[in-house]
């Protein structure tokens, strides 16, 4: 069902928005042009975090930390992650995480949490019992 | 007229651009990245506790119909089940001296298939369930009173 609709959003993407995607990147290539390499987009922060007790039908949050190991204040604006099967019989597709959006404050040297919402779904199949899923997460991030 | 205005719109366009260049010019981003885990956890074995009746609920008489049974169960589970399946044991009596376990046995009918729910973190109130133990006609004078135990396995899934 969650494929069907991803293949519809995609195959009926209109001419319009592709035009857009365009003229995005002649920006961000005009950008880079003259940009110190100092500026470009780079790892600064860590995200970690676990979250257990799940079960079918459960939504609970998980709480990350997000570290700061620039030299400068940053604001968090968003986290997503990439669930990874927990075994075989037990695939990614009955977690979701839902993505953070919003903006997190965190000081130089420090931590802040991240609050995300996850959900087994309650079709999860008894495979699950037990097993851990696998999260990896990707955030951006600006100056403070 | 018409051309005039396809130039005024290119221009916009032009002018959007070179304003986005600047922001990005002037804008620090950047990313992040880690790894974690999200965890199932592993079922709970619910317990069964025996209910004993007061005398008006004893049931069990020679050669009567089959009695009831009572007990509860409690589900550590953080959520709440359905028991769908007994399965009943082998009575014991209470007193062996004065009436054999044998004089009390499960009746060939006795349900199996239930739908008693159990609440989350908790224990239920005491279920009673119909026609499960006979005692035989023969049973002697020394059964009167006493009580039986008869052991019960459940199966449920959560609800």
């Amino acid at each position: 069902m969650g494929l069907r609709s991803e293949r519809a959003r995609h195959s009926g993407v209109p001419a319009r928005v592709l035009a857009v995607a365009a003229a995005v990147v002649t920006v961000a290539a005009t950008a880079v042009a003259s940009t110190p390499v100092a500026s470009a987009a780079r790892e600064s922060f860590t995200i970690s975090g676990a979250v257990g007790g799940l079960y079918p039908g459960l939504t609970t949050l998980l709480r990350v930390q997000v570290t700061n190991r620039e030299q400068f204040a940053i604001v968090v604006t968003s986290v997503v992650t990439t669930v990874e099967d927990a075994a075989p019989s037990c695939p990614a597709t009955y977690l979701s995480v839902a993505p953070f959006a919003g903006a997190v404050r965190v000081a130089v040297g420090a931590s802040a949490p991240v609050e995300l919402t996850v959900t087994l779904r309650r079709a999860a199949p008894r495979g699950c019992e037990g097993a851990t899923f696998p999260l990896l997460y990707h955030g951006d991030a600006r100056r403070a | 007229m018409r051309i005039k205005k396809r130039w005024a719109a290119a221009g916009v366009a032009v002018g959007s651009l070179v304003a986005g260049a600047g922001v990005a010019y002037a804008t620090w981003t950047s990313t992040g990245s880690g790894s974690g885990a999200a965890r199932a956890l592993t079922a709970q074995v619910m317990t069964v506790n025996a209910v004993t009746p007061g005398a008006g609920g004893a049931g069990l008489y020679p050669g009567g119909p089959a009695s009831w049974v009572y007990f509860s169960v409690t589900n550590p589970n953080p959520y709440p089940v359905t028991v769908t399946h007994l399965s009943w044991g082998t009575p014991v009596s209470a007193d062996t001296a004065n009436c054999p376990s044998a004089n009390v046995t499960v009746d060939a009918n006795a349900p199996t298939t239930v739908s008693l729910p159990i609440p989350a973190s908790g224990t239920s109130g005491a279920f009673q369930v119909f026609g499960v133990l006979d005692m035989a006609h023969s049973a002697p004078d020394g059964c009167q009173g006493v009580g039986f135990t008869v052991s019960l396995s459940v199966t449920g899934s959560q609800t």
